[in-house]
């Protein structure tokens, strides 16, 4: 039906969101304080959930960034696919042909209460000027440029990471060949973006992805959840102590 | 009176030349091995003490760089992760290292007794893995091993059975056992079997008319010659595998995340540098991975110190 990876933290990190986890709390304001709290009810109830589907062989458990999943969505081994708004870019690359034929067809992320509107993000790329940079000022121009101009053509992977062109003419009703001309901007995309109110990221984020992916693990063997939420948060924790942070539980 | 004269000026002399030309030649010597001996101080000797000198600060998140001395090697040394790929490439080299002599031994005894063309090639093709560069043949086996493109599935489906995930968190130690034997077992079939070829042919005659059948002079006498030949290939296999990075490295992508971002301590290094930005605890990593490689292959060598010959 679906497919509960190990190697993608960050997928079962933006379900966590969704359903109210708050792993982490931190601002550049004071940027030695650090909340952490990844054992939290919300990672319980997603993980749960997931687990228990796992169990009956509802989903699958294959790695997302490997070419047996991507071989097994072509194939019709899946029936859905929880993804960011970048992945037709990606399957497109994959040869996956849009157009009339393609089967794939998208839907509002679901949610865990009727009437909920809780919109989450998965992470992407973005463009950013680096300290290194002699002239700030004008490479952040020249980047800017480049992408503030996007038009059905020229658009990215599939989402504008621009948000005036959001509210250009000709976004909403545009048509996407990769689902079969639905008018997928304006269905699903435009109200996800309007309805996401943001993530706090920890400053180790990378070190966290890593414990996320032991965790799921664990829970994908059908280990205890519970045991495996306390490994991470305490793994987390360690080492945003070791990093000198004073560590809020 | 003159004469003697003479001949002190004279000795003294040639005294004289033969100190000068002397410190010349010392000169020359040193000329001749400059650009080594630069390329050596660039190369390997400054970015050695470069990155000793990085160890020697620790770089936090929070705080920024300080200089703590020996903190980092503190820190590895009590580091769950860095010693929990210690003791897995320990447990590697004890699983691997005694089948990997194993199979490159019998290898080497069966060829080196036959004379046939087939041998020949049959030779060959043992060595050709190790031709293989260890990436390609580590994508080759994930492929293999792949449960949607394998052969394993097809083969397991005849039998009505679902093939075993082999790059799964259980499977994965086997499966890595599996590529680097595959790689390395030709080429240390070729230590040996050099070795045997050196062997003096006039010896296995005496044992035949002592009335040794050919088993027993494989294992009586073949072995026995090659020992050193043996001990060589162990350290070479220790130190390879304590450095084991390329084959996981490649295969994590394949790996559903069962090859962790500390799987080994090469791999941990390489996280903590080009992951999580800590350059200064990588390069501790590094010369602690240096310092426990060092001491193994010490005691290894100290262990076995009658029967090496080449080391």
């Amino acid at each position: 039906m679906a497919d509960f990876p190990s190697d993608t933290p960050q997928f079962q990190q933006a379900l966590a969101n969704q359903a109210g986890s708050k792993a982490f709390e931190y601002s550049l304001a004071n940027r030695t304080d650090i909340t952490i709290d990844t054992a939290n009810a919300a990672w319980q109830k997603v993980l749960t959930f997931w687990q228990k589907m796992v169990d009956e062989k509802l989903v699958g458990t294959t790695g997302q960034q490997t070419t047996d999943y991507t071989a097994g969505l072509g194939g019709g081994k899946y029936a859905t696919m929880i993804a960011p708004s970048w992945e037709p870019g990606h399957l497109t690359g994959n040869g996956f042909a849009p157009g009339k034929g393609s089967p794939w067809r998208v839907a509002p992320l679901p949610q865990w209460s009727a009437g909920d509107d809780a919109q989450v993000n998965w992470g992407g790329s973005t463009y950013t000027v680096t300290t290194q940079s002699k002239h700030p000022k004008l490479a952040a121009e020249v980047a800017i440029n480049l992408f503030a101009h996007e038009t059905p053509t020229t658009i990215g992977a599939h989402f504008p990471q621009h948000v005036p062109t959001q509210s250009q003419k000709w976004f909403a009703p545009a048509k996407d060949p990769f689902f079969a001309f639905q008018q997928a901007n304006k269905e699903v995309w435009i109200p996800a973006s309007s309805g996401y109110k943001g993530t706090v990221y920890s400053p180790f984020q990378q070190f966290y992805y890593a414990q996320v992916t032991t965790a799921m693990i664990a829970v994908a063997a059908g280990k205890p959840v519970g045991a495996a939420l306390e490994k991470l948060q305490s793994t987390t924790v360690a080492y945003a102590e070791g990093q000198g942070f004073q560590v809020k539980k | 009176m003159s004469t003697t004269i003479r001949v002190r000026t004279t000795s003294a002399g040639t005294a004289r030349v033969r100190t000068g030309r002397s410190g010349r030649r010392q000169w020359i010597g040193w000329l001749f091995i400059a650009p080594f001996g630069i390329v050596f101080l660039a190369f390997l000797v400054a970015p050695l003490a470069y990155a000793f000198g990085l160890s020697l600060f620790t770089q936090k998140l929070a705080t920024g760089t300080s200089f703590d001395g020996l903190a980092n090697y503190a820190q590895a040394f009590t580091d769950p992760l860095f010693l929990g790929g210690v003791a897995f490439v320990l447990l590697f080299s004890v699983v691997l290292i005694p089948v990997q002599m194993a199979v490159s031994l019998a290898a080497a005894l069966v060829l080196d007794s036959l004379t046939t063309r087939l041998a020949n090639f049959s030779r060959l093709m043992i060595f050709v893995p190790y031709a293989v560069p260890a990436v390609i043949g580590a994508l080759m086996w994930g492929f293999l091993y792949s449960p949607q493109f394998g052969p394993l599935t097809d083969l397991f489906s005849v039998f009505h059975q679902t093939a075993p995930n082999i790059l799964s968190s259980r499977n994965v130690f086997g499966g890595l056992i599996n590529v680097v034997n595959w790689q390395w077992a030709g080429y240390y079939m070729i230590i040996i079997y050099a070795a045997l070829r050196g062997i003096d042919s006039s010896i296995y005659e005496a044992a035949e008319i002592d009335g040794a059948n050919s088993w027993q002079i494989a294992i009586r006498v073949k072995v026995p010659m090659v020992a050193s030949a043996l001990v060589l290939i162990l350290v070479f296999a220790l130190i390879g595998t304590f450095q084991f990075f390329t084959e996981p490295k490649i295969l994590t992508a394949a790996s559903n995340g069962a090859i962790t971002p500390s799987f080994t301590p090469n791999i941990y290094a390489y996280t903590q540098a080009f992951s999580y930005t800590q350059f200064n605890y990588a390069s501790a990593l590094s010369f602690a991975l240096g310092a426990v490689v060092f001491i193994a292959v010490y005691i290894f060598l100290f262990a076995t110190r009658k029967k090496g010959r080449i080391l």
